[in-house]
This record gives C-alpha cells, sequence and structure tokens, in this order.
C-alpha cells in the first residue's frame, strides 16, 4: 500500500512539475506577444507596409493553391486573390484529379486555354501532369491538371515546380487573404532578402462572419459553440504561440494554409515531404536543419496582421479527425527529425523548441490523461483529498482560462478584427467553456492520434466547404 | 506535496489576474469606442476649417474658426493626416499653416535627443518624424536625420522613408550608413529614389564601401535613377565584387540604365558567373538592352544548367528584338529542354498578342 501511495505522490509531484515549467512558457509567450502586438500596430501607420506596392523593384510572388473537390469555393477563391494588391504575382492553381467540377468551373470563369508551359522537374512529384491551363483574358492565372497521389503534399510540389516568381506563397483553395495581405506578408523578404527564408501570416476560422465577393466584410462570431472555441484557438495559437516562438527565434510551424517562402531554398531542399501528414510543420523543420546544417544564417517570422480567413470543421466529427492528423502528423516529424532533439549543433531549434513540442504539446495530452487516472485512483486508495483536487482542478483550468481571455485580450487591443461587443463577450464565455468538456475531448483526440501513430494508420475528412455566400 | 493553502492562493491570483485582464479588453472597448466617437465628431466639426486651410486662407475663418484647445489639436491631426494626399499650393498651404501653429517645431523637439536619450515615447517620435518628412521641410533635415540613429528600428525606418519625402541630396550619406546599421535597404532605396538630383557621386563612391548592403543599395539607386555616368562602375561591381547579391543588383541595374556598352559584362556573367540569380539578373538585362549583340550573347543562356536562367533567357531574347525573336523561333524547333523554353515564352506571347 505505501509503496502504491509513494507512486502516486511521485505522479503528483511530477505532474506539478510539468504543470509549472508549461505555465512558466505559457507566460513568457504572454508576455512577448502583448509587448510585440501593440509595437506592431503602433509602428504599423508609419512603417510603409504598403510601400512595397509601388515597388517595381519587388520580388514577384507565386500564390500556389492545391484544390481537390473545391468547387464550391475555387472560382470565388481565384478571384480573391487575383484581385490582391501586389505589384507582380501569378496564381497556380494545382486541381488534384479533383472529380468534381473543379477544374469545369475554372475553365468557365476564366476562358482558360492549353499552353505549352514547362514543368522543370525540379521539384520530385508523384502524380503525372495531364496538361497546363492559362487564362485567356490575360490574367496571371495558371491551371495545372494532375492525377491524385492522395497526397496534398505532391499537389503543392507541383505548384512549386511550375512556379516563375522568387517567393511561393501556399494557401487553401478556400482561403480568403485581405487585399493588402500579400504586401505585408512579403515585406520581411523585402526588407531583408538575404535572410528571411520562409513568413507565416495569421490564420482565423471565417465560420459565421459576413463574405462579400471573396472577402470577409465583417468578421463576426459562429454560431456554433465547437466553431466558437475553435476561434479561440487559433487566436491563441497564432497572437500567443507564432509571436512568441516568432520572437525567440524558434518558429517552427508555418501553416499550410497562409505561409510564404523562399523558392530557391524550398526547391533546393526538395519541396514538402509527401510521405508526411503535416508537411507544412516538416518542411520549416526541415529547413531548419538544412540551413544550420550549411551553416546560413537565417530567419523565419511571422507576422500577425495580415489574416487569412479560412473555414474551420463545424462539427465534432470532422474536428476529431483533424485533431488527430494533426497528432499523428507532429510524432512524424518528431520522429523523422529526432537527431535534431536535444543537439546542440541545431542551436534554439535543438535544444528548446523541438523538446518543448515533444514534452508539452505531443505528450501533453497523455500526461492529462495520466493525471486524470492518477487523481481518480488516488480517490479509490483514500490518499486523495477533495478539496485538494478540486483545487487544483480549478487552478489548471483557471490558467486555460487565462491564456484564452489574454488572446482575446490582445486581440481587442491591437488588431480589433471582431468590432462588436457580442462577439468579443461571446469570445471571454467560450474561453471559459471550452475548459470544461472540450479540452478533455481534445486531449482524447490526441492521445487518439498518438495510437494512430503507433499503428501508422491515418484518416483524411475533408472540412465540409459552404462556399463564400454573402452573410452566412 | 503542496499545501492546500498555497492552491487557494495560487488560485485567487488567478482569479485576479483573470479580472484584469478581462477588465482591460473592456475598458480599453469602451474607451476605444468613445474616444474614436469624439473624435470622428471634432474631425466631422473640423473639416470644413481643412478645406479652408487648404485653399490657402492663412487661418480657418468664420464660424469654423477652432476656438477650444481640442479641437485645435484635432485639425492639426487632420492637417497632418492631409499631408501625403495634396500637392503643390495645397499642400505649401497646409505646412505653412503647421508651422504657424509651431506642428513642425514640436515635431522636431519630439526627435531631439537630450544627452543621447530620445524623451518622447516610441509612438510619438515615429509620428513626429513622418510629419516633419511629409512637410518637406529643408529646414527641418538634421532632425530627421538625426532620428537615423534613434534606438528604435522603427523610427530609423520612418525616418528613412522622411528623408525620401524631403528629398534634400544632403542626406544621402546618411541614408547609406543607415542601411550600414541595418535600416532594410529596401527602405533606404526607396528613400534615395525620392531625392532630387540624385546623388550620383555618393553612390558611385558607395559602391566601393566595405559594407555589402550599402554597395547593393548604391547599385540598385544607380539604376533605377538612370545614372548613366555610373555604367562603368556598375560593370565592373558585376565583374568584380565578391558580394553575388551584389554583382546581382549591379547587374539589374545596368538593364535599368539601359547600358549598351555593358552588354560584354553582363554576356560575361551570364556565362560565367558561379552564382543563378547573377547569371538570371544579367539575362534579364540583356532583354531589357536589346540588339543583335544581347541576342547573341543570351543564346549560352538557352543552355544553362538552370532552368529557371533557361526561361528567363528565353523571355529576355523574344523582348530584345528581331533578332533574338528570330533566334528563338530557331529554337523553338529543338526537342530539347530550350526548345520546350522557346516554344512556352513564344505561345504566352502570341495568346497576349491575341488578346490585344
Amino acid at each position: 500500500m505505501t509503496v502504491v501511495v509513494d507512486v502516486l505522490r511521485s505522479i503528483d509531484v511530477a505532474f506539478l512539475a510539468y504543470a509549472a515549467v508549461l505555465n512558466a512558457v505559457y507566460l513568457v509567450l504572454i508576455t512577448i506577444a502583448s509587448f510585440d502586438a501593440v509595437r506592431q500596430r503602433r509602428s504599423l501607420t508609419y512603417a510603409g507596409d504598403v510601400d512595397v506596392f509601388g515597388d517595381e523593384a519587388a520580388p514577384g510572388v507565386s500564390i500556389v493553391v492545391p484544390a481537390w473537390n473545391e468547387e464550391a469555393v475555387i472560382v470565388d477563391s481565384v478571384r480573391s486573390l487575383l484581385a490582391l494588391r501586389y505589384p507582380k504575382f501569378e496564381v497556380i492553381v494545382v486541381d488534384d484529379g479533383s472529380t468534381d467540377g473543379t477544374y469545369e468551373r475554372l475553365r468557365e470563369a476564366f476562358g482558360l486555354v492549353d499552353a505549352p508551359i514547362v514543368v522543370p522537374g525540379n521539384v520530385p512529384v508523384i502524380g503525372q501532369v495531364h496538361s497546363i491551363h492559362v487564362a485567356a483574358d490575360g490574367a496571371p492565372l495558371r491551371v495545372v491538371r494532375k492525377e491524385n497521389a492522395r497526397r496534398r503534399a505532391d499537389a503543392t510540389n507541383v505548384g512549386l515546380d511550375i512556379a516563375r516568381h522568387p517567393l511561393v506563397l501556399f494557401v487553401d483553395a478556400d482561403a480568403m487573404l485581405e487585399p493588402d495581405a500579400l504586401l505585408r506578408v512579403a515585406r520581411p523578404f523585402v526588407d531583408d532578402p538575404e535572410r528571411v527564408v520562409g513568413v507565416g501570416g495569421s490564420v482565423r476560422p471565417v465560420n459565421g462572419s459576413r463574405v462579400e465577393r471573396g472577402h470577409v466584410d465583417q468578421p463576426r462570431a459562429p454560431k456554433r459553440w465547437i466553431e466558437r472555441i475553435q476561434v479561440i484557438e487559433y487566436l491563441r495559437a497564432f497572437l500567443l504561440g507564432r509571436v512568441g516562438w516568432s520572437r525567440l527565434g524558434g518558429l517552427v510551424v508555418i501553416s499550410g494554409a497562409f505561409g510564404m517562402f523562399r523558392r530557391d531554398v524550398l526547391v533546393e531542399i526538395g519541396g514538402f515531404d509527401p510521405e508526411c501528414i503535416g508537411e507544412d510543420a516538416e518542411l520549416v523543420v526541415r529547413l531548419h536543419r538544412h540551413l544550420r546544417e550549411r551553416g546560413s544564417d537565417y530567419r523565419f517570422v511571422f507576422v500577425a496582421e495580415p489574416v487569412c480567413w479560412t473555414e474551420v470543421p463545424p462539427t465534432r466529427r470532422v474536428l476529431a479527425h483533424q485533431r488527430r492528423r494533426w497528432s499523428l502528423g507532429l510524432v512524424e516529424v518528431l520522429w523523422k527529425h529526432r537527431a535534431m532533439l536535444g543537439n546542440p549543433r541545431y542551436g534554439r531549434i535543438g535544444l528548446l523548441v523541438l523538446p518543448y513540442f515533444l514534452v508539452f504539446e505531443l505528450l501533453g495530452a497523455v500526461v492529462e490523461l495520466l493525471g486524470a487516472i492518477a487523481i481518480v485512483a488516488g480517490f479509490l486508495l483514500g490518499v486523495a483529498q477533495v478539496k485538494y483536487v478540486a483545487l487544483l482542478a480549478l487552478v489548471m483550468l483557471a490558467y486555460g482560462a487565462l491564456l484564452s481571455i489574454a488572446s482575446v485580450t490582445i486581440e481587442e487591443l491591437s488588431y480589433r478584427r471582431y468590432t462588436r461587443w457580442r462577439d468579443i463577450g461571446i469570445g471571454f464565455v467560450a474561453s471559459l467553456v471550452e475548459n470544461v468538456g472540450y479540452r478533455q475531448a481534445h486531449s482524447w483526440w490526441r492521445v487518439r492520434g498518438l495510437v494512430d501513430a503507433t499503428r501508422r494508420r491515418s484518416t483524411w475528412v475533408k472540412v465540409p466547404r459552404t462556399g463564400f455566400t454573402a452573410g452566412r | 506535496v503542496i499545501e492546500p493553502t498555497f492552491v487557494a492562493n495560487a488560485l485567487a491570483l488567478l482569479g485576479v489576474a483573470l479580472a484584469v485582464t478581462l477588465a482591460a479588453a473592456v475598458m480599453h472597448k469602451v474607451l476605444r469606442g468613445g474616444l474614436d466617437t469624439r473624435r470622428a465628431r471634432l474631425q466631422a466639426r473640423m473639416r470644413p476649417a481643412l478645406l479652408e486651410l487648404v485653399d490657402g486662407e492663412a487661418r480657418p475663418q468664420r464660424r469654423f474658426r477652432p476656438t477650444r484647445r481640442g479641437e485645435r489639436r484635432v485639425l492639426r491631426r487632420l492637417a497632418a493626416e492631409h499631408l501625403p494626399k495634396v500637392k503643390g499650393d495645397a499642400h505649401e498651404a497646409l505646412v505653412a499653416w503647421l508651422r504657424t501653429e509651431g506642428e513642425l517645431d514640436r515635431a522636431a523637439g519630439r526627435v531631439e535627443r537630450r544627452h543621447g536619450v530620445a524623451i518622447a515615447p516610441l509612438h510619438r517620435r515615429a509620428r513626429a518624424t513622418h510629419l516633419l518628412g511629409e512637410a518637406g521641410d529643408a529646414t527641418q533635415v538634421a532632425a530627421v536625420v538625426a532620428a537615423l540613429t534613434d534606438r528604435s528600428r522603427a523610427v530609423q525606418v520612418v525616418a528613412a522613408r522622411a528623408l525620401g519625402g524631403v528629398r534634400d541630396t544632403s542626406s544621402a550619406p546618411a541614408l547609406l550608413a543607415a542601411a550600414a546599421a541595418g535600416v532594410p535597404a529596401s527602405v533606404v532605396t526607396r528613400a534615395l529614389l525620392g531625392l532630387a538630383p540624385a546623388p550620383v557621386g555618393d553612390l558611385r563612391a558607395a559602391l566601393r564601401a566595405p559594407d555589402a548592403t550599402v554597395r547593393s543599395v548604391a547599385a540598385d539607386v544607380l539604376g533605377r535613377s538612370a545614372s548613366r555616368a555610373a555604367t562603368g562602375d556598375l560593370a565592373r561591381t558585376v565583374e568584380r565584387d565578391p558580394i553575388p547579391f551584389v554583382r546581382a543588383r549591379a547587374a539589374a541595374a545596368l538593364g535599368w540604365l539601359d547600358a549598351t556598352s555593358a552588354v560584354g559584362s553582363l554576356a560575361g556573367a551570364l556565362q560565367r558567373d558561379p552564382i543563378a540569380a547573377v547569371r538570371k539578373e544579367a539575362a534579364i538585362s540583356l532583354g531589357r538592352i536589346g540588339g543583335a549583340d544581347a541576342a547573341h550573347a543570351l543564346e549560352a543562356g538557352l543552355h544553362d544548367e538552370q532552368s529557371d536562367i533557361v526561361q528567363a533567357a528565353a523571355e529576355a531574347l523574344l523582348g530584345s528584338g528581331p533578332a533574338g525573336a528570330a533566334l528563338l523561333h530557331q529554337y523553338a524547333a529543338r526537342a530539347d529542354r530550350s526548345g520546350a523554353y522557346a516554344r512556352e515564352v513564344l505561345a504566352l506571347a502570341a495568346l497576349t498578342k491575341a488578346q490585344a
């Protein structure tokens, strides 16, 4: 009996130490993000972020849009991309063997014609390219039709291969970028062309917002709580996590839904890994590895101001699949690059960031589960006090709520996309609600993702597209 | 392991933190909303006065005249905000009124440092520097130049942009020094391009500066400001500079200059430079310069190992004139990679022609 009690006590100590370190990291991230948000906001007015627009020497951008069965949104999406403010860019839609009318919608809308565009073969691809088309009206649009290789990364690699400009931006087919998004996200490349390798921008859920002609006219909180909680998750991930890690020089995730890279460096490392589920995170970690091993002086930057709006899962089933895949993807990335873990050769990425992702992002769900099991065991053995456990649980929940509320507050103090009182109020309520039920379910999905990883099993469920209709 | 009292205290502390965070957001929304509404109302009231100022009235007349302190402040702010939107007499009228109001002196005071330390907060320094630049007041150049060495990079950037607005050529050395100190090259380049007349002497000298960023900025500005006197210096930079991105900028600059005398240097770069970015810029510039010699030089690009260069050379050939176009048609019949790119370029050109 005493042995069991000792074990439970040890778990207790370990759990508390784990929570203390994790919360300290979060505190650092909140502090950095708060300062950065205010600084960015204040300097934006006079920083001339949009000066690039009038600069004939600005580097061109190839926008790569992988699309599979996107007939509901593809035309509006491409129109919205073609309307972006930037001196020189092209849009490359890679129709990844769609079985719906994705290509037909594009052909009708833009009068596509065949063109003998060369596929250089600089990036390895799996699915064969069938044909390439350009817009008859002279719009800078190329549509590639290719065989579906059941891998999104393969489609992005084809886009990367035929891209002609020095910068490549990857966006999802349902993404809606703000009109100045390209100018702002390209700015770090213009300012520091030799060192900046990749730039990530903010991604936010569009669910519930009012959309007019492919642009978010009025950001609003969604109607369902599952979507509202995801709004908070995205705010927390981008406004706290990415901003903080970027300032610490440890950005390892640039979302595949909105990330810009230098094309030459991507081609050098062979583009995305089509065998990897978390291909966007894997790409950034591989770039870090490659550039560190080469001894290059480089930077990854996150800019919070340009926003890319995208649809998030509206149902529990699709969300669960998505999160399991993310967890599985993280396992793959960490396993593939395990040589970097704790290796001083890779600087803060090897010594700080990847260990953080392993211990807190990947194993966090397991620790939470073990903690819950230890509490139940403690009750059964009569060694846990109800009051103590209840207080501890409340502390954890309050800290979780504080992080979420801090991200909503940073949004209100600096970026202010949500202007209605109602939306801010919903944000605060969702920050509290997510801690009861959703957070535990999320941990369970992540644990299942880990189990999937041990079985090397992956499932993919497409987020249902509702189309860019006004006032949805 | 931990006393329940400690946990309870931690919970209380978190409760306070939660309440403070929540209150900060709510207060900000309330105050900001109120301020925005008040400012909008005042701005609407002051707009006719602003129009009178733009029309050249020495001071707002009649019923629009701002009487209260808050109204004058709003009018000054409005006038400052409208400076980039107006030109000529209207611009001069606004600047003159801001000067009589002492706004420009106040701005210079905010930018100024005492004992090497800037006193005003960052956003005020940035706004003041911006105003001095938009006013284009040559008498305030010293203050703006001083802001180039402000402790905040954000203010340095605003100062560089401002100097481009002032257009005083004497600020060129300070701007080039700022590029060496870390102000983004693109910002410095745009500022230098704004100076009139172009500081060709300083820029040519800067092509020999020890800092590579300064050399690249100088090359870029010389090219884009069409400073033909610098053709020889730029050609030498393409041939000899040890840093690839400086060579690439110089190669691009020669294209902007339309420098036929530099075809030899560019051809050499296209054939022999080990860095693809330099070869690509050389190809593009040869296309811009055009002519039979350039077309002949570009043929080498069609055999480059890198597809980017082959494509750039094919596009450049099309734009280089009749000789280049004829060569491109010859290559289009070939089955190799150069032929594929030639066909692509010709097909896209035909499509563009059909649209026209």
